[in-house]
């Protein structure tokens, strides 16, 4: 089964890249799922942007040397469902190659919002049409048919919602509907319900998805979406474009709009009460870089979510919303519902372990056994699929969790900066020892004896070291989980 | 053979004990014990545990093995020939034996290392 998964705007970025990291974890997901990541921005020097294609494209060539064959060995291995570009795809009646990247350009226009509309060439009725629909006043950047579009709409759906218009006939549109042909492939949305890109780009993908005249597979084909309601607050900054006192006048609108116009399977809502950390408020480019927020996790697991559902499942337009065991600004794991518990948190706690295991403790115990075996001392800083795993697991990874703690709501479960006994910051390993003898938890000669133990026994059936390596990466964090034994599920 | 592989080094000696009852028995013992000392290091201790796995474990092992390789020669031919104290061709003889000794616990590394399992890349 393919997901369509299109990601609209900057939330639609940060959802994406904490669903790689979901993804990456091993979080479950059906067999035979393959995610189509399509990022729909106009902003293409966005940062958030950026960082989910570069976690994206990391992901991929892991994935790619990790697993020869194309095929993880269960749905709970890290990296295990294939993320595919659109590009790659093949798309019956295509007329356009759309390119690899997980990125394609929306439009060919670049400019403002006045030269897209081609108001110069307009007649004078419809000139003054367009200033009764949009500001047009002397402010040289910030009015509305001045914004330059290639930042994005700056928080105005109503410009979007005129660019997106034109999607049917945009490229990548046309290949999309070409690809798409199996009647077992699923549509998701993730798009903010505040802001201009998502808000504007979700209704019209939709409307054009229900079109009647759409091919039937797509028609056919079960759709869900999430949609992110605020979440966070701006700083003022009263030359920036994008008005955060509209956050939810902008909800409460569309929320109305989209109960009697959008019909899909399954619509997924979050949101929470912005928190007092501000973020900056830029308008667009690569300075626009927010921090990870649970909600965004939260929103990740929404696409899991629906792609877990067999086909059974879906009765009817049904409506879901996200709600904590308890309502703190501090979360740690017990706040999550068993679900999320099961599903997504305790992958991530084996993908710390083997993010430790990786990045701490192999690149300080290179003479090993293990690590010679794998070539580790001569691949491990220079070999492409391991200077990438570098990156995912130190700092893709850390820092998206990093985030996430810094932020507010805070969620901080685990604790990279101790030894392996207190990573996991809801339980410290308890050491049982006397006079130095007994059990110490997880300590370098345990990891040395699972490694030395467990990688030879990986050789005849993965003899590639890329691949024997994500194994022993995943056998070390089980018995690392194993240590650690359950969590305390009780809220105190 | 042992015979062979010793004269080759330290010349005969005019004692003919040395022929009939040291070269032959030392150079089988010292097989035997560097094959014995080679199975710990990678079959036992290697398999068991990683606590005795490293380089440094295997030098000083290999130590170990060359200083009985050069004493069991000594004490060896002392005993048979009644000597109360070595002379040079002892030294000589025990010398050889420490090469020996060397091949054979080098050679028996490479030979067992693949059947350990903390050990198999010490120290090659």
């Amino acid at each position: 089964m393919k997901l369509f998964l299109f990601a609209i705007g900057g939330t639609g970025a940060r959802v994406l890249r904490s669903l790689t990291m979901l993804l990456a974890s091993g979080a479950k997901t059906p067999a035979d799922l393959t995610i189509v990541p399509i990022l729909l921005d106009m902003d293409m020097q966005n940062g958030d942007t950026a960082r989910a294609l570069d976690g994206v494209e990391l992901y991929r060539t892991i994935r790619n040397s990790a697993y020869p064959n194309g095929k993880a060995p269960d749905t709970r291995a890290f990296f295990a469902a294939p993320m595919q570009s659109l590009g790659t795809l093949q798309s019956d009646g295509a007329q356009e190659r759309i390119g690899d990247s997980f990125l394609p350009q929306l439009t060919e226009h670049q400019g403002t919002f006045e030269t897209f509309l081609n108001v110069s060439t307009m007649d004078d009725i419809d000139r003054e049409l367009l200033k009764t629909l949009y500001d047009n006043s002397a402010r040289p950047t910030s009015a509305e048919l001045k914004l330059d579009l290639s930042v994005g709409f700056k928080g105005n759906p109503n410009i979007g919602s005129v660019v997106f218009n034109a999607l049917e006939d945009a490229p990548l549109y046309r290949y999309f509907v070409g690809a798409f042909n199996n009647d077992t492939d699923r549509i998701f949305i993730i798009s903010s319900i505040f802001g201009g890109t998502g808000s504007s780009g979700f209704p019209q993908l939709v409307k054009l998805l229900q079109d009647p005249s759409q091919k039937t597979p797509i028609r056919n084909a079960r759709k869900g979406a999430v949609t992110v309601m605020p979440y966070f607050a701006l700083d003022e900054n009263s030359q920036s474009a994008i008005d955060q006192n509209r956050f939810n006048s902008k909800t409460k609108a569309a929320l109305s709009y989209y109960q009697s116009q959008i019909h899909l399977d399954s619509l997924y809502y979050i949101g929470d009460k912005p928190g007092a950390k501000l973020y900056a408020n830029v308008e667009g480019g690569a300075k626009q870089t927010n921090n990870a927020h649970v909600v965004e996790m939260l929103a990740a697991e929404a696409v899991l979510d629906f792609a877990n559902r067999s086909a059974g499942e879906f009765a009817g337009k049904t409506y879901y919303e996200y709600g904590l065991r308890r309502d703190d600004r501090n979360l740690n794991l017990v706040h999550f519902a068993d679900a999320t518990y099961q599903n997504v948190l305790l992958s991530l706690v084996r993908f710390s372990y083997a993010s430790k295991f990786y990045v701490d403790y192999i690149p300080a115990n290179l003479r090993e056994s293990f690590a010679k075996s794998l070539n580790l001392p001569q691949q491990l800083g220079t070999g492409t699929y391991y200077v990438a795993l570098t990156k995912f697991m130190g700092d893709l990874y850390r820092r998206w969790l990093a985030e996430m703690a810094d932020n507010d709501r805070r969620f901080d479960p685990f604790n990279f900066a101790t030894d392996f006994n207190g990573l996991v910051r809801e339980k410290q390993i308890e050491t049982k020892t006397f006079m130095g003898f007994g059990d110490k938890g997880i300590t370098d000669s345990f990891l040395l004896n699972q490694a030395g133990d467990i990688e030879p026994k990986l050789m005849a059936p993965y003899p590639q070291p890329e691949a024997r390596l994500m194994h022993l990466l995943m056998a070390v964090a089980d018995r690392c989980t194993e240590k650690l034994g359950d969590l305390n599920r009780q809220l105190v | 053979m042992f015979t062979a592989l010793y004269e080759l080094f330290i010349g005969k000696n005019p004692d003919p004990t040395y022929r009939n009852a040291v070269f032959t028995s030392v150079g089988t013992l010292t097989l035997l014990i560097m094959l014995v000392l080679a199975a710990l290091f990678y079959l036992l201790l290697g398999r068991w545990r990683a606590v005795f796995h490293r380089t440094s474990h295997w030098i000083l092992t290999l130590v170990i093995a060359l200083i009985i390789g050069f004493s069991l020669a000594i004490s060896y031919a002392k005993d048979a020939t009644g000597e109360p104290s070595a002379d040079s061709y002892m030294y000589g003889f025990a010398g050889v034996n420490l090469l020996w000794a060397l091949i054979v616990f080098v050679g028996a590394s490479a030979l067992f290392r693949r059947g350990s399992v903390y050990a198999r890349h010490t120290p090659f």
